[in-house]
């Protein structure tokens, strides 16, 4: 935090090298988010671009009431999303829509080639993916950088209890779609 | 299950975590639930981030527009300094000339710059000089700083 701080103040001095410090640092979460969004990757590196350089265009407006992360993550929640609505994609919530989710690699190999070619973090990665890309972003937001709920809510504008609300039907239905995949094998 | 979930990201309050905890040691069932959402919590904390292209931050950076200036060594000569310098200089002149005068004729300006001219006739000739000789070192100084900054920051 404080050498975030350090670094905004020299950035706003003219140092091009202490912002680059800053896009190091977060450039993998800055695009995991707008990828969960956009799902695709070509598509995600270019939001990331724009979200830093949208950062970078309005650091001084920063007001370092919260934690830059956090103000970092909601301009790149939003970019995403909107090049979502650009894109016309439908974003349901996962409250109206469960057409969203399929089982992934269903239509391929049995569940025993299955179980012996991928780990469970690929398991785990497909079926975050098939979550709709909002939900998707707010289990990436929680726990990609242990923000707290409070700190989602910021950046995803939603209530924190609509926040806590929306984080346990995603794990559940998270959990519906590991237990399908891995045929039970894994949790219960 | 809601509750579960908010025991294992410890939001529930202490003594209703002591009571689920206790329902989760003696209830076989309660016990598989939470185990199989602990194993989840630990997965989903356990993945990696994405990574973007290794041009990725080389491309952000490319594209920046110059928007801070850069930054800029910080001038010799403080801006007091350079205010004080400009009271003295006048100072100095307005002392030089009345020395001056008072030296080599009979002043024919207003009774006030007749007075002046008296009180400077108190300072010997010789300091005004020196006065103005240090200002005028300070002039070239401060312009020599102002030139080489211009010349050598970096560009915006």
């Amino acid at each position: 935090m404080e050498e975030d701080i350090r670094l905004i103040g020299l950035v706003l001095k003219g140092s091009k090298p202490a912002f680059n410090r800053l896009v190091v640092k977060y450039q993998d979460f800055v695009f995991s988010i707008a990828l969960k969004v956009l799902k695709d990757r070509e598509e995600a590196e270019e939001a990331a671009q724009d979200v830093f350089l949208k950062v970078y265009k309005t650091l001084g407006s920063f007001e370092k009431k919260s934690k830059f992360s956090t103000w970092l993550y909601t301009i790149t929640y939003r970019t995403a999303l909107d090049r979502t609505r650009k894109k016309s994609l439908h974003t349901l919530s996962t409250d109206d829509d469960d057409s969203y989710l399929q089982i992934a690699g269903a239509a391929t190999g049995s569940p025993d080639e299955q179980l012996m070619q991928q780990d469970l973090s690929t398991q785990l990665q497909l079926a975050v993916d098939q979550l709709q890309p909002a939900d998707a972003s707010l289990i990436t937001l929680f726990y990609l950088q242990e923000n707290s709920v409070k700190e989602v809510a910021e950046i995803t504008g939603l209530t924190v209890t609509n926040v806590k609300t929306k984080l346990h039907r995603l794990r559940e239905k998270l959990k519906t779609i590991l237990a399908e995949q891995l045929k039970g094998e894994y949790l219960e | 299950m809601d509750h579960i979930w908010e025991y294992i990201d410890g939001q529930l309050p202490p003594e209703e975590a002591a009571a689920l905890k206790k329902q989760i040691e003696q209830d076989p069932d309660l016990q598989a639930a939470w185990r199989a959402r602990y194993q989840l919590d630990r997965a989903l904390a356990q993945m990696e981030p994405e990574q973007p292209s290794m041009r990725f931050a080389k491309n952000v950076m490319e594209k920046l527009p110059d928007l801070y200036g850069s930054l800029r060594p910080k001038p010799l000569v403080p801006k007091v300094a350079v205010r004080a310098f400009w009271a003295c200089f006048s100072l100095a002149l307005a002392g030089l000339a009345l020395a001056s005068n008072s030296l080599y004729g009979t002043s024919r300006v207003a009774p006030l710059l007749n007075q002046a001219s008296t009180w400077s006739q108190s300072v010997p000739f010789q300091i005004w000089a020196i006065v103005a000789a240090v200002c005028t070192a300070f002039v070239f100084f401060y312009f020599l700083d102002k030139q080489l900054n211009k010349r050598f920051s970096p560009t915006t």
